[in-house]
């Protein structure tokens, strides 16, 4: 009987496990924020444990959803505060509220509110920044977009989270850490907006962004790889819509295919899930192949996106990838998994794992397109996931 | 000896070449030539923002040059509306009034600043409440301005609840306002099941379904 890691690495590696590795991206971020499924899982821990940082507590968070979920891998082991940020932030539930305290030494202690998120999700708060009208230049670029370096990043303990997950689970299962994308980085780092028009306003000094947010996730994902993980997770949301494919081979593939490099070369796996796209940006979406991660993963076909896995499957093989990048299902986590029937589900989940036994030759791991939501129940997820067992297995 | 015509086709060009610079200043030409600004408005500022619309639609360009085009739009309607009359301004009154904001929750609005900037520049008075905003700022707004629409954008599986609550709060509080949602996660059967009164995929399709609403009312 192959470990979760073991079929993960098979999938990546040879082809065709005993059993389709059963995953679900996001989880312990998507899952944490519905009540219900936190209920479930956190066992009456309260929900700020998150917000504190409680390393051991939020494993053992972990280790109950695995318990009821069984999945292949172990998502988000990614970077936390350092050792001195969570050592000098302590929670403080009063009747009245709860507080986040800062009580560094030597400093005036002062505390803020904070706010268990509401059942529709958790409250984002981050500010809509333009740094355009800072960072002009290059030398701009150099001073304000700070790069630390691996053996700080450790020294610091922002690699503890990720070290407890591997301890604790690294030998079953496989551990993947979310890094940021350095094209998403970047413009990200600038503002969404002001970025947006970088492309066509400033794209040289957009790149000079992109490289150096790469030079940055590169001495992450070096410490990753020092702590033991197994893969690498990124994000791309500057993609489909939003940029043309030449935006993104120019301005983007350079600086991503750098760090895929980097962590192939420590020995990790890549997963790179670009969000947006579907058979209207062919060309960038080969420009990404191209790049040759370990795993592909493309969200499910909605906003007007067709992002057919078969599709995909083809793409791959016209391109002769097929033994060398991993494909991901994606199942429709609002159509099919929180509300489609019963006979929907288990039609959809066969004809992902066909195309992806049959079709692609074995080269596969099953997941959502996106992550599963809030408004699914627990029971219904156990379905899906029991689903993804029954058919994946290999049948002899 | 540039004619009008030349001057509103090398605004209207100027939009959908994303060329602020030369839309500030062909705007300037405009005036200082005496040219109807309602007319350079109408056949060059508009004409040139929706055919990067509809370039936007069929995949020719994408978000990063429509954002720079709707600016440059932007910054010639600057220029050219002050120059209306009064008379002029009358002829303008706006087609419709929307307030639109992304919902509580929610801090995506991309799509909902193109959506508002493409409803402006096709003559409705746009109130842009802003993002992760509540459903009584929703309201509160379209009491004030009297709204003739309300879009609530919702990018997240988490947030497009919210857009349930709006609707709910619109019609519990008997106002006649229509509800129009977008976003990534939301479609025509989302819109039947929250009680919305239509769904726009895209900048195109909500600034005709705005217009249908309209009309209807």
């Amino acid at each position: 009987m192959m470990t979760g890691k073991e079929r993960i690495l098979a999938a990546f590696e040879e082809g065709s496990p005993e059993d389709i590795p059963n995953v679900l991206n996001y989880a312990n971020l998507a899952l944490w924020r519905g009540p219900h499924f936190w209920d479930e899982f956190a066992e009456s821990k309260p929900w700020w444990i998150k917000n504190a940082w409680d390393i051991a507590k939020l494993q053992e968070v972990e280790e109950t959803m695995q318990k009821k979920l069984n999945m292949d891998w172990i998502w988000g082991a990614s970077l936390c505060p350092s050792r001195e940020w969570r050592k000098n932030h302590i929670v403080v539930p009063t009747a009245r509220a709860v507080y986040m305290r800062d009580i560094t030494p030597g400093a005036e202690v002062w505390q803020y509110i904070i706010e268990e998120p509401p059942p529709e999700g958790i409250h984002a708060t981050y500010p809509n920044i333009d740094l355009s009208v800072v960072i002009k230049t290059k030398e701009d670029v150099e001073k304000y977009v700070y790069v630390r370096k691996t053996e700080t990043i450790i020294e610091e303990g922002r690699t503890d989270w990720v070290e407890a997950l591997v301890k604790k689970f690294g030998d079953e299962k496989f551990i993947l850490s979310e890094i940021e994308s350095p094209l998403e980085a970047a413009c990200d780092f600038v503002g969404p907006m002001p970025s947006i028009k970088l492309f066509v306003k400033n794209p040289t000094l957009l790149k000079q962004l992109v490289d150096r947010k790469a030079d940055a996730i590169i001495e992450e994902i070096k410490a990753h790889a020092k702590i033991g993980v197994d893969g690498i997770w990124a994000w791309e949301w500057y993609t489909g819509e939003v940029i043309s494919p030449a935006q993104f081979e120019t301005i983007g593939k350079p600086a991503i295919q750098r760090c895929i490099h980097v962590a192939q070369q420590l020995g990790l796996k890549y997963i790179f899930y670009p969000t947006g796209v579907g058979k209207d940006w062919q060309a960038g979406f080969e420009s990404m192949l191209d790049m040759k991660p370990d795993g592909i993963h493309l969200e499910e076909s909605k906003k007007g996106f067709d992002a057919d896995l078969s599709w995909q499957a083809d793409v791959l093989k016209a391109q002769g990838l097929q033994d060398e990048i991993t494909l991901f299902g994606n199942v429709d986590s609002i159509n099919i998994v929180q509300e489609g029937t019963k006979e929907e589900l288990e039609r959809e989940v066969k004809r992902q794992i066909d195309i992806g036994r049959e079709e692609y030759d074995g080269r596969f791991i099953m997941d959502v397109g996106s992550p599963i939501t809030p408004e699914t129940s627990l029971e219904r997820l156990i379905e899906y996931m029991n689903l993804v067992r029954k058919h994946g297995r290999k049948m002899h | 000896m540039v004619s009008e015509e030349e001057i509103l086709d090398e605004l209207k060009n100027a939009v959908a070449n994303y060329d602020e610079e030369s839309v500030k200043r062909l705007a300037n030409k405009v005036i200082e030539k005496g040219i109807d600004p309602l007319r350079a408005i109408q056949d060059g500022l508009v004409k040139g923002i929706n055919k990067v619309g509809e370039k936007f639609g069929t995949k020719e360009i994408f978000l990063s040059e429509l954002m720079v085009a709707a600016e440059a739009c932007l910054a010639g309607m600057n220029l050219l509306k002050p120059q209306l009359t009064s008379l002029r301004r009358t002829h303008l009154k706006p087609v419709g009034k929307v307030v639109i904001g992304t919902v509580y929750g929610d801090i995506h609005f991309i799509g909902k600043n193109l959506v508002a900037t493409m409803l402006e520049a096709n003559g409705f008075e746009v109130y842009d409440i802003g993002e992760d905003q509540s459903v009584e700022a929703f309201v509160n707004k379209a009491e004030e301005v009297g709204a003739d629409i309300v879009g609530a954008s919702a990018l997240t599986t988490t947030t497009r609840l919210e857009q349930r609550k709006i609707v709910k709060a619109f019609r519990e509080k008997g106002l006649k306002t229509k509800i129009i949602i977008g976003g990534a996660v939301v479609d025509d059967a989302w819109a039947e099941t929250v009680g919305a009164d239509g769904y726009a995929k895209n900048l195109q399709e909500a600034v005709i379904l705005a217009k249908q609403l309209i009309d209807q009312a």
